[in-house]
């Protein structure tokens, strides 16, 4: 499943998505850790960091992708944070390197941290509300702009990795989800990509 | 490539998948964070293969409902957390006195008490040797991994079985949440042990506690196979009445302890790291092994003489390892989720021989590689 576009990343990468209980923060690192260690032959962990909440309170999916095999399952110094609420940024941004790459829910975040180069905006909760009808699918066009700027994942991978986990009757909307974050980090490509 | 066997799976749910396919049919529980997720798949896994799933009122009664249906001849396993396994404790002394083979599961959180739910630990190192009262053995086991989780769990009834006694597998917050990379391995490649069971009642009378060996191990029949069974928690003669006759408590109890003692090599497992030449070597178990693995990768690439050891099996508690060290080896940093539960255990094993330091944390976060490493740095 490696096609052109995609690299198998040499070394580590650690991923940071994080929003509030109830944006499929967690079903959304497994998808993407999925992706890596099933189609792109990585080795891959994902680490789930929650309160007790249903709904609200801070929910993380760290996530490692490896060319050699993990010993350390959790982030340290993050290359790329997914902030889906500004409570996530808060608290994630602070432990990027300043040639991390932030992908950013300006939905739901105002605030961003100065320091960064490497900075991908666009309204995911919005847009999936006004394309999908649904906020609930932000997470997947945010993994699919995710995969385009990082070229960690190929995003047909990452469809594929999605049918296995969703029902039938909304896999289309996901796919579709997934080609919105496609289609703008392309239209917005600003030369980051993985060293 | 073939990516048919590779998956993506968390370690609850490698547990869960291990003890199907170690031959476990039927499951109690009363699910708990961070167990959950067992009793979640094994809850409609388990009647899909003809087994048997019961969600109990509580753990008490989850590990009365293991304990009864393992006397029938089936494999059967429990799975909760701090809370839980503390309201087990009485069942399971009974279970390793009786020698009524078990797997309970625990994956630690915070304590005490509800403590954190979502948050990890390792601190009931010593309630699973000591949590019910009296002298009995225990064997306990601690995956720092999924694909260890896995295989430990299999080990798990595989020693229950063989031995005829409670196991204990004990993992964490983070392995049981842990998502990793995994090839499931060929199930119909796995080596399973299945207990020893007199097939049809003989004409006389039927000892079900005989054994001929001091370390050996009965062969009780299941119930409802046509024995007279008479399974108490009263101390027992070869023939499960109550017994206070001194020479019959002495040899019952000390055959408990025999039976896991002398296979204490076999029960024991554990991975080694570069611990040739090591000056300093890092010791741990379940998550906080992977911090410590870390720490050796990359200490070694800076050429530091420094080693690890996994310690997969914590009970019997496996002291022939630190008596055996490498000559090079001066001292022993221990790192664990607790206030030093193993480390005790380590001090105890080396005598005075060897350094040994603690490295503790209680803050129901994972102790970091950087925190070892800036540990180790400093003089010890």
């Amino acid at each position: 499943m490696n096609d052109a576009n995609t690299q198998i990343p040499q070394g580590r990468f650690e991923i940071v998505v994080s929003g509030s209980g109830g944006q499929g923060i967690i079903l959304g690192g497994k998808l993407l850790a999925e992706t890596a260690a099933v189609y792109q032959g990585c080795q891959a962990a994902m680490v789930p960091c929650y309160g007790p909440e249903v709904r609200g309170g801070v929910s993380t999916a760290e996530i490692i992708i490896d060319s050699d095999p993990i010993d350390y399952p959790r982030i340290t110094r993050p290359n790329i944070l997914i902030a889906m609420s500004q409570e996530a940024m808060d608290r994630y941004a602070p432990m990027l390197g300043p040639d991390g790459l932030i992908i950013v829910n300006t939905t739901l975040v105002e605030d961003i941290p100065e320091p960064f180069e490497h900075v991908f905006k666009a309204p995911f909760t919005e847009m999936a509300v006004k394309m999908m009808k649904t906020p609930v699918v932000a997470n997947m066009i945010a993994l699919g702009a995710l995969a385009t700027l990082s070229r960690l994942i190929a995003p047909e991978a990452l469809k594929l990795t999605l049918e296995k986990h969703v029902p039938s009757k909304v896999l289309d909307i996901d796919c579709m989800a997934v080609d919105q974050g496609v289609k703008i980090a392309c239209k917005a490509y600003f030369g980051w990509q993985v060293s | 490539m073939n990516n048919d066997n590779i998956q993506l799976m968390q370690g609850n749910r490698a547990c869960a998948e291990a003890a199907l396919a170690a031959g476990m049919r039927f499951f109690a529980g009363y699910p708990i964070t961070p167990s959950s997720e067992i009793a979640d798949f094994l809850s409609s896994a388990l009647p899909a293969v003809g087994g048997n799933f019961i969600q109990m009122e509580d753990e008490i009664a989850s590990m009365g409902a293991i304990i009864g249906a393992s006397l029938t001849g089936i494999k059967t396993m429990t799975a909760t957390s701090g809370p839980g396994f503390t309201l087990m404790q009485e069942l399971i002394g009974f279970a390793a006195l009786c020698e009524i083979p078990c797997v309970i599961v625990n994956v630690q959180r915070g304590g005490p008490s509800t403590g954190l739910p979502t948050s990890p630990a390792q601190a009931d190192v010593m309630q699973c040797k000591w949590g019910s009262h009296g002298d009995y053995p225990m064997v306990v086991l601690s995956p720092s991994s999924v694909r260890e989780t896995f295989d430990l769990t299999i080990h798990a009834f595989n020693i229950a079985e063989e031995l005829r006694t409670p196991v204990i597998l004990l993992s964490d917050e983070i392995v049981g949440h842990l998502y990793e990379r995994i090839r499931i391995p060929d199930i119909s490649n796995l080596s399973l042990i299945d207990r020893k069971r007199p097939t049809k009642p003989p004409p006389g009378r039927y000892e079900i506690y005989h054994t001929s060996e001091p370390d050996g191990i009965p062969c009780i029949p299941d119930i409802g196979t046509g024995f007279h069974c008479h399974i108490t928690g009263l101390i027992h003669g070869k023939d499960g009445f109550p017994t206070r006759d001194p020479d019959k408590v002495r040899d019952l109890l000390k055959r408990l302890h025999g039976k896991i003692d002398s296979r204490k090599r076999r029960i024991c497992l554990m991975e080694k790291r570069e611990m040739e030449d090591a000056r300093i070597v890092l010791c741990s178990f379940g998550a906080t092994a992977r911090s410590c693995f870390q720490v050796v990768r990359e200490g070694r690439l800076e050429g530091l003489k420094i080693g690890g050891i996994n310690l997969k099996t914590l009970w019997p508690f496996p002291d022939f390892v630190f008596q055996e060290l490498p000559k090079s080896v001066e001292t022993v940093v221990v790192c664990e989720m607790n206030q030093g539960q193993v480390a005790g255990l380590v001090r105890q094993a080396t005598g005075n021989r060897l350094k040994v330091v603690g490295i503790n944390k209680c803050s129901g976060t994972i102790i970091t590689p950087g925190e070892i490493r800036s540990a180790i740095d400093r003089p010890i």
